[in-house]
């Protein structure tokens, strides 16, 4: 056999398988790109208390008001 | 023997065709089966239901557990939180316009009214309280992609309805409930029954002051001293009350029962009054349960005042005032 043919053939055997292994690692890669299906984007102290028990001293005042007396004396003749 | 040559040569080419050819078909069914295989992998998950995973129940901080109490803040609102995780396998995210989170709701209801009786909308500080949103109901940081941690936050008045002994719903309890709603509009829901505590409080005026009297003037319903007491709890209470003479800055002293306490507005000689003495009694006061929001429950207790003839300067003493249970 002619060592052309032989050279030819070889050639394009190689093209092909290099084809062959190209087509394969492309369909190996596979996206899944989930979706849902009803998903939806959309915009958008204390104060003073006296508590049970406790007892509060409550200050009582009373101011005196002065009174006027009047006084009055008779002196007998 | 030329001749012959030719044909064997013609013979292999034929051949190495041949093979090519084959090779070339097996290779393009490869390819097409390959290439089919990328198209049909296009897919559609589908939704699925939320889930409240945890729910932790805090007051002012500290872990309520299930079927724990509840203690209020006399006169305030008590700091409350719900705390946990919820999770979507359709993933979470740190706000609700992004995953599939759309909204948490928190409540803290009477367990009596069930979750129907306690919306949006219709909150009662003493049995309801509801919260959602960005402001009180909050997503926090996320644990993975579908789990993520909530925070809602809620003020519970000192008035709620006490469901321990002496409260206002003794024989009910409490729920905190967490719901979790998806974009989908499907919920989950978890809750926890809790007790709130009776909190017996009362906010008392720190003075009584008649004045300024004459000798031997009695007070009357027109200038006697109202002593307006509120509430400031959850529970029904009286008051009893004692007192001291009154020693004045001149001469003389005030009795401690020329002092007059009533429950209604009357004057110091009327039959209703009753004389105040140095031994703590019982008054019958009896300020009930606050009930409105709007509206701070208070109740008044009367003092009148008999000066005697020998008085004369500012006379001072102090009253004793005790919160008792009703």
């Amino acid at each position: 056999m002619n060592i052309k043919v032989l050279a030819s053939l070889g050639v394009i055997v190689a093209l092909l398988t290099a084809w062959l292994l190209v087509s394969l690692y492309s369909a190996s890669r596979v996206e899944i790109t989930p979706t849902q299906e009803a998903a939806v984007e959309r915009s958008g102290g204390s104060l003073d208390a006296v508590l049970e028990g406790q007892s509060m001293g409550v200050s009582t005042s009373v101011d005196v008001a002065n009174k006027d007396v009047k006084t009055s004396v008779t002196v007998a003749e | 023997m030329v001749e012959s040559n030719n044909s064997n040569a013609l013979t292999w080419v034929l051949g190495g065709a041949l093979v090519l050819i084959g090779l070339v078909v097996v290779i393009m069914l490869v390819s097409v089966n390959s290439q089919a295989d990328s198209v049909s992998t296009s897919t559609t998950v589908t939704n699925v239901a939320p889930t409240v995973d945890t729910l932790v129940l805090k007051d002012n901080g500290a872990t309520v557990t299930g079927g724990g109490t509840l203690s209020l803040n006399a006169g305030t609102t008590e700091s409350v939180t719900i705390t946990g995780t919820v999770s979507d396998d359709n993933g979470v995210a740190t706000s609700f316009a992004s995953g599939d989170l759309s909204d948490i709701e928190g409540e803290l209801y009477l367990t009596s009214l069930a979750t129907a009786g306690c919306a949006s909308g219709t909150t009662d500080n003493n049995q309801c309280y509801f919260t959602n949103g960005a402001a009180n109901c909050v997503l926090g940081s996320t644990v993975d992609t579908t789990t993520i941690n909530y925070t809602c936050t809620f003020s519970m008045q000192y008035y709620s309805d006490g469901t321990s002994t002496g409260g206002a719903s003794a024989a009910d309890t409490w729920t905190a409930s967490v719901k979790v709603v998806d974009d989908a509009s499907l919920a989950a829901t978890l809750t926890q029954t809790f007790e709130t505590g009776t909190l017996l409080a009362l906010s008392i005026p720190a003075t009584i002051n008649y004045g300024t009297l004459a000798r031997e003037q009695s007070t009357t319903n027109t200038n006697n001293q109202e002593m307006v007491i509120t509430q400031y709890g959850n529970d029904g209470a009286d008051v009893e009350v004692s007192g001291t003479t009154m020693p004045c800055s001149v001469v003389g002293t005030i009795p401690i029962a020329n002092q007059k306490w009533s429950l209604t507005d009357l004057s110091a000689g009327a039959g209703g009054v009753t004389a105040l003495s140095g031994v703590a009694v019982d008054t019958g006061f009896g300020i009930a349960y606050r009930t409105l929001d709007a509206t701070a429950l208070t109740k008044t207790l009367y003092w009148n005042i008999i000066l005697p003839n020998v008085a004369s300067g500012s006379c001072t003493g102090t009253d004793t005032i005790t919160a008792i249970a009703s």
